[in-house]
Protein backbone atom coordinates (compact mmCIF):
# COMPACT_ATOMS: atom_id res chain seq x y z
CA UNK A 1 0.00 0.00 0.00
CA UNK A 2 2.92 2.60 0.75
CA UNK A 3 4.65 1.58 -2.03
CA UNK A 4 1.73 2.31 -4.54
CA UNK A 5 1.31 5.54 -2.81
CA UNK A 6 5.09 6.66 -3.47
CA UNK A 7 4.55 5.53 -6.96
CA UNK A 8 1.69 7.56 -7.33
CA UNK A 9 3.46 10.31 -6.33
CA UNK A 10 6.30 9.90 -8.98
CA UNK A 11 4.00 9.36 -11.99
CA UNK A 12 6.12 8.60 -15.31
CA UNK A 13 5.10 9.02 -18.96
CA UNK A 14 5.29 5.43 -20.98
CA UNK A 15 7.65 6.63 -23.55
CA UNK A 16 8.40 3.24 -25.01
CA UNK A 17 5.01 2.83 -26.70
CA UNK A 18 5.19 6.22 -28.32
CA UNK A 19 8.97 5.68 -29.18
CA UNK A 20 7.98 2.34 -30.90
CA UNK A 21 5.01 4.31 -32.67
CA UNK A 22 6.92 6.90 -33.94
CA UNK A 23 9.37 4.60 -35.07
CA UNK A 24 7.53 2.87 -37.37
CA UNK A 25 6.16 5.87 -38.95
CA UNK A 26 9.65 7.18 -39.87
CA UNK A 27 10.05 3.59 -41.08
CA UNK A 28 7.01 4.10 -43.18
CA UNK A 29 8.05 7.14 -44.82
CA UNK A 30 11.22 6.47 -45.24
CA UNK A 31 10.43 3.58 -47.06
CA UNK A 32 7.30 5.02 -48.97
CA UNK A 33 9.63 8.19 -49.89
CA UNK A 34 10.45 8.79 -53.16
CA UNK A 35 11.80 11.92 -54.43
CA UNK A 36 10.72 13.07 -57.34
CA UNK A 37 13.45 14.35 -60.48
CA UNK A 38 11.62 17.70 -61.35
CA UNK A 39 9.55 17.53 -64.30
CA UNK A 40 8.73 20.14 -66.81
CA UNK A 41 6.33 20.62 -69.84
CA UNK A 42 6.38 21.51 -73.39
CA UNK A 43 3.03 23.07 -74.34
CA UNK A 44 1.21 23.00 -77.28
CA UNK A 45 -1.96 24.38 -78.45
CA UNK A 46 -4.61 22.50 -80.81
CA UNK A 47 -6.31 23.96 -83.57
CA UNK A 48 -9.99 24.22 -82.47
CA UNK A 49 -11.26 24.16 -86.50
CA UNK A 50 -10.43 22.71 -89.71
CA UNK A 51 -6.86 21.84 -90.47
CA UNK A 52 -5.67 23.37 -94.05
CA UNK A 53 -4.14 21.53 -96.78
CA UNK A 54 -0.24 22.86 -97.40
CA UNK A 55 -0.51 26.08 -99.42
CA UNK A 56 1.69 27.82 -100.87
CA UNK A 57 2.69 29.47 -97.20
CA UNK A 58 6.35 29.06 -96.88
CA UNK A 59 7.15 26.62 -94.12
CA UNK A 60 9.95 24.66 -92.77
CA UNK A 61 8.95 21.15 -93.05
CA UNK A 62 10.66 18.50 -90.48
CA UNK A 63 10.08 15.04 -91.69
CA UNK A 64 11.18 12.06 -89.41
CA UNK A 65 11.12 8.94 -90.85
CA UNK A 66 12.10 5.74 -89.07
CA UNK A 67 15.51 4.41 -90.49
CA UNK A 68 16.08 0.68 -91.30
CA UNK A 69 18.32 0.13 -88.21
CA UNK A 70 15.58 2.05 -86.16
CA UNK A 71 12.45 -1.08 -87.00
CA UNK A 72 11.54 -1.97 -83.55
CA UNK A 73 13.96 -0.12 -81.82
CA UNK A 74 13.55 3.23 -80.26
CA UNK A 75 16.76 4.42 -79.40
CA UNK A 76 17.83 4.38 -83.34
CA UNK A 77 17.24 8.20 -84.08
CA UNK A 78 14.93 8.92 -87.37
CA UNK A 79 15.85 9.86 -90.36
CA UNK A 80 15.75 13.50 -91.11
CA UNK A 81 14.31 15.70 -93.81
CA UNK A 82 14.49 19.31 -93.56
CA UNK A 83 13.30 21.11 -96.07
CA UNK A 84 13.57 18.45 -98.01
CA UNK A 85 17.27 18.17 -97.66
CA UNK A 86 18.65 14.89 -95.48
CA UNK A 87 19.59 15.79 -92.32
CA UNK A 88 20.32 13.77 -88.89
CA UNK A 89 19.50 13.94 -85.51
CA UNK A 90 23.24 14.68 -84.43
CA UNK A 91 23.02 17.86 -86.87
CA UNK A 92 19.35 18.62 -86.60
CA UNK A 93 20.24 21.78 -84.09
CA UNK A 94 22.91 23.13 -86.27
CA UNK A 95 20.14 23.02 -89.42
CA UNK A 96 17.63 24.53 -87.54
CA UNK A 97 19.79 27.41 -85.65
CA UNK A 98 21.00 28.11 -88.94
CA UNK A 99 17.66 28.77 -90.09
CA UNK A 100 16.59 30.49 -87.30
CA UNK A 101 19.54 33.16 -87.46
CA UNK A 102 17.36 35.05 -89.61
CA UNK A 103 14.95 36.72 -87.32
CA UNK A 104 11.89 37.15 -89.82
CA UNK A 105 12.34 33.58 -90.32
CA UNK A 106 12.58 32.55 -86.82
CA UNK A 107 8.95 34.82 -86.23
CA UNK A 108 7.04 34.13 -89.16
CA UNK A 109 7.97 30.87 -90.92
CA UNK A 110 5.88 28.26 -89.52
CA UNK A 111 8.22 25.04 -88.64
CA UNK A 112 5.69 21.66 -89.21
CA UNK A 113 7.28 18.46 -87.42
CA UNK A 114 5.72 15.69 -89.76
CA UNK A 115 6.50 12.20 -88.11
CA UNK A 116 5.93 9.21 -89.59
CA UNK A 117 3.62 7.28 -87.07
CA UNK A 118 6.01 4.37 -85.71
CA UNK A 119 8.80 7.28 -84.88
CA UNK A 120 9.34 6.89 -81.07
CA UNK A 121 7.70 10.29 -79.12
CA UNK A 122 11.24 10.91 -77.54
CA UNK A 123 12.29 11.96 -81.37
CA UNK A 124 9.32 14.42 -81.71
CA UNK A 125 9.94 15.96 -78.49
CA UNK A 126 13.86 16.12 -79.10
CA UNK A 127 12.44 18.18 -82.31
CA UNK A 128 9.98 20.34 -80.50
CA UNK A 129 12.78 21.14 -77.76
CA UNK A 130 15.50 22.07 -80.66
CA UNK A 131 12.69 24.21 -82.27
CA UNK A 132 12.40 25.72 -79.03
CA UNK A 133 16.36 26.31 -78.76
CA UNK A 134 16.03 27.88 -81.69
CA UNK A 135 13.36 30.05 -80.75
CA UNK A 136 11.17 29.29 -83.51
CA UNK A 137 8.16 30.89 -82.36
CA UNK A 138 5.64 29.03 -84.63
CA UNK A 139 5.80 25.31 -84.71
CA UNK A 140 2.95 22.55 -85.15
CA UNK A 141 2.72 19.22 -85.79
CA UNK A 142 1.63 17.57 -89.10
CA UNK A 143 -2.00 15.68 -88.73
CA UNK A 144 -1.93 12.10 -89.36
CA UNK A 145 -2.85 11.15 -92.91
CA UNK A 146 -5.24 8.37 -92.28
CA UNK A 147 -7.23 11.27 -90.68
CA UNK A 148 -9.95 13.35 -92.23
CA UNK A 149 -8.00 16.72 -90.60
CA UNK A 150 -5.37 17.36 -93.02
CA UNK A 151 -1.81 19.04 -92.65
CA UNK A 152 -1.38 22.47 -89.89
CA UNK A 153 -2.46 20.31 -86.85
CA UNK A 154 -1.91 20.88 -83.44
CA UNK A 155 0.60 23.74 -82.97
CA UNK A 156 3.20 24.85 -79.69
CA UNK B 1 28.75 6.55 1.20
CA UNK B 2 27.37 3.34 -0.18
CA UNK B 3 23.72 4.54 0.07
CA UNK B 4 24.43 7.66 -2.16
CA UNK B 5 26.10 5.32 -4.63
CA UNK B 6 23.50 2.95 -4.89
CA UNK B 7 20.77 5.82 -5.26
CA UNK B 8 22.27 7.26 -7.77
CA UNK B 9 22.97 3.54 -9.88
CA UNK B 10 19.24 2.92 -9.40
CA UNK B 11 17.00 6.37 -10.51
CA UNK B 12 19.97 6.48 -13.98
CA UNK B 13 17.75 6.63 -16.66
CA UNK B 14 18.74 7.04 -20.22
CA UNK B 15 17.97 10.99 -21.16
CA UNK B 16 15.03 10.12 -24.07
CA UNK B 17 14.42 13.62 -24.74
CA UNK B 18 17.21 14.81 -27.47
CA UNK B 19 16.56 11.50 -29.21
CA UNK B 20 12.56 11.88 -28.69
CA UNK B 21 13.18 15.33 -30.48
CA UNK B 22 15.62 14.15 -33.51
CA UNK B 23 12.99 11.31 -34.41
CA UNK B 24 10.23 14.06 -34.51
CA UNK B 25 11.93 16.62 -36.29
CA UNK B 26 13.04 13.41 -39.22
CA UNK B 27 9.35 12.22 -39.32
CA UNK B 28 8.23 16.31 -39.56
CA UNK B 29 10.78 16.55 -42.72
CA UNK B 30 9.55 12.98 -44.20
CA UNK B 31 5.53 13.92 -44.12
CA UNK B 32 5.81 17.38 -45.68
CA UNK B 33 8.50 16.33 -48.31
CA UNK B 34 7.17 13.39 -49.04
CA UNK B 35 4.16 13.05 -52.02
CA UNK B 36 2.22 10.85 -51.91
CA UNK B 37 1.70 8.35 -55.12
CA UNK B 38 -1.83 9.71 -57.09
CA UNK B 39 -3.86 8.21 -59.35
CA UNK B 40 -3.05 10.66 -62.20
CA UNK B 41 0.52 10.54 -62.93
CA UNK B 42 1.83 7.12 -63.24
CA UNK B 43 4.80 6.30 -61.55
CA UNK B 44 8.02 4.69 -63.22
CA UNK B 45 7.47 5.98 -66.54
CA UNK B 46 10.62 6.86 -69.01
CA UNK B 47 10.03 10.37 -69.78
CA UNK B 48 11.59 12.42 -72.88
CA UNK B 49 14.20 14.69 -71.65
CA UNK B 50 13.63 18.50 -73.10
CA UNK B 51 16.04 20.97 -72.20
CA UNK B 52 13.57 24.29 -72.99
CA UNK B 53 10.77 22.88 -70.80
CA UNK B 54 8.91 24.89 -68.43
CA UNK B 55 8.63 24.37 -64.70
CA UNK B 56 5.53 21.84 -64.24
CA UNK B 57 2.04 23.47 -63.80
CA UNK B 58 0.52 21.83 -61.28
CA UNK B 59 -3.09 23.00 -61.92
CA UNK B 60 -5.64 20.71 -60.02
CA UNK B 61 -8.20 20.63 -62.34
CA UNK B 62 -5.20 20.01 -65.18
CA UNK B 63 -6.15 15.96 -66.86
CA UNK B 64 -3.10 13.78 -66.92
CA UNK B 65 -3.78 11.25 -70.20
CA UNK B 66 -0.56 8.67 -69.17
CA UNK B 67 0.69 6.51 -71.76
CA UNK B 68 3.22 3.88 -70.46
CA UNK B 69 5.36 1.59 -72.15
CA UNK B 70 2.86 -0.38 -73.63
CA UNK B 71 0.80 1.98 -75.53
CA UNK B 72 -1.62 1.71 -73.06
CA UNK B 73 -3.90 5.44 -72.26
CA UNK B 74 -4.07 5.51 -68.55
CA UNK B 75 -6.52 8.09 -67.20
CA UNK B 76 -7.23 8.40 -63.24
CA UNK B 77 -5.94 4.90 -63.05
CA UNK B 78 -8.68 3.75 -65.62
CA UNK B 79 -7.23 1.97 -69.04
CA UNK B 80 -8.94 3.25 -71.94
CA UNK B 81 -9.69 0.00 -74.09
CA UNK B 82 -10.67 2.01 -77.53
CA UNK B 83 -10.03 5.30 -78.70
CA UNK B 84 -13.86 5.97 -78.15
CA UNK B 85 -13.46 5.55 -74.66
CA UNK B 86 -11.15 8.38 -74.74
CA UNK B 87 -13.20 10.08 -76.75
CA UNK B 88 -15.82 9.87 -74.17
CA UNK B 89 -13.32 10.33 -71.09
CA UNK B 90 -12.57 13.69 -72.80
CA UNK B 91 -15.75 14.54 -74.17
CA UNK B 92 -17.24 14.65 -70.87
CA UNK B 93 -13.99 16.64 -69.17
CA UNK B 94 -15.10 19.45 -71.97
CA UNK B 95 -18.67 19.74 -70.63
CA UNK B 96 -17.16 20.04 -67.55
CA UNK B 97 -14.84 22.38 -68.76
CA UNK B 98 -17.35 24.20 -70.40
CA UNK B 99 -19.43 24.51 -67.06
CA UNK B 100 -16.41 25.81 -65.45
CA UNK B 101 -15.62 29.01 -68.54
CA UNK B 102 -19.31 29.74 -68.08
CA UNK B 103 -18.47 30.35 -64.00
CA UNK B 104 -15.19 32.65 -65.64
CA UNK B 105 -12.62 29.87 -65.35
CA UNK B 106 -10.24 28.93 -67.75
CA UNK B 107 -9.86 25.90 -70.21
CA UNK B 108 -10.05 22.41 -69.57
CA UNK B 109 -5.67 21.73 -70.03
CA UNK B 110 -4.22 18.80 -70.54
CA UNK B 111 -1.19 16.95 -69.94
CA UNK B 112 0.23 14.01 -71.95
CA UNK B 113 2.71 12.22 -69.86
CA UNK B 114 3.93 9.04 -72.27
CA UNK B 115 6.89 7.32 -72.08
CA UNK B 116 9.38 8.23 -74.67
CA UNK B 117 9.45 4.90 -76.62
CA UNK B 118 6.14 4.80 -77.09
CA UNK B 119 5.08 4.96 -81.02
CA UNK B 120 4.41 8.92 -82.18
CA UNK B 121 1.08 7.51 -83.76
CA UNK B 122 -0.66 7.16 -79.72
CA UNK B 123 0.40 10.88 -78.99
CA UNK B 124 -1.14 11.93 -82.36
CA UNK B 125 -4.31 9.80 -81.80
CA UNK B 126 -4.43 11.59 -78.28
CA UNK B 127 -4.27 14.50 -79.64
CA UNK B 128 -6.36 14.63 -82.72
CA UNK B 129 -8.86 13.14 -80.50
CA UNK B 130 -8.65 16.17 -77.46
CA UNK B 131 -8.42 18.56 -80.81
CA UNK B 132 -11.95 16.76 -81.68
CA UNK B 133 -13.66 18.32 -78.85
CA UNK B 134 -11.97 21.66 -79.03
CA UNK B 135 -9.88 20.89 -75.97
CA UNK B 136 -7.09 22.67 -77.46
CA UNK B 137 -4.63 23.33 -73.92
CA UNK B 138 -1.81 20.58 -74.45
CA UNK B 139 1.45 20.20 -72.99
CA UNK B 140 3.71 17.18 -72.86
CA UNK B 141 5.47 15.78 -69.56
CA UNK B 142 9.28 16.06 -70.05
CA UNK B 143 12.60 15.79 -67.86
CA UNK B 144 14.40 18.18 -67.60
CA UNK B 145 18.03 18.16 -68.95
CA UNK B 146 19.91 17.48 -72.23
CA UNK B 147 21.25 13.96 -71.09
CA UNK B 148 18.97 10.41 -70.89
CA UNK B 149 20.14 8.31 -68.20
Amino acid sequence: MKGLRRDMDNPKMQLVPMIDIVFQLLVFFFLGTHFRVPEGELDAYLPTGQGREPGPIDEIRVMLRVSQAGVGNAEVPPSVVVDKQACSMANLEARLQRLASDRRVRERVPVVIEAEPRVAYRWVIETLNLCRRAEFSKVSFAASKRNAAPAGGPSS
Amino acid sequence: MKAAKLDKQDTMEMNLVPMIDIIFNLLVFFILSSEMASLDHIANLKLPMASEAKPEDKRPDRMVINVDGNSNIIIGGRTMKSLNDLSRVLAAAKRTADAEQRRGNASQPILINADRNVPWQKIQDIMETAAKHKLSQLSFATKKGDKEE
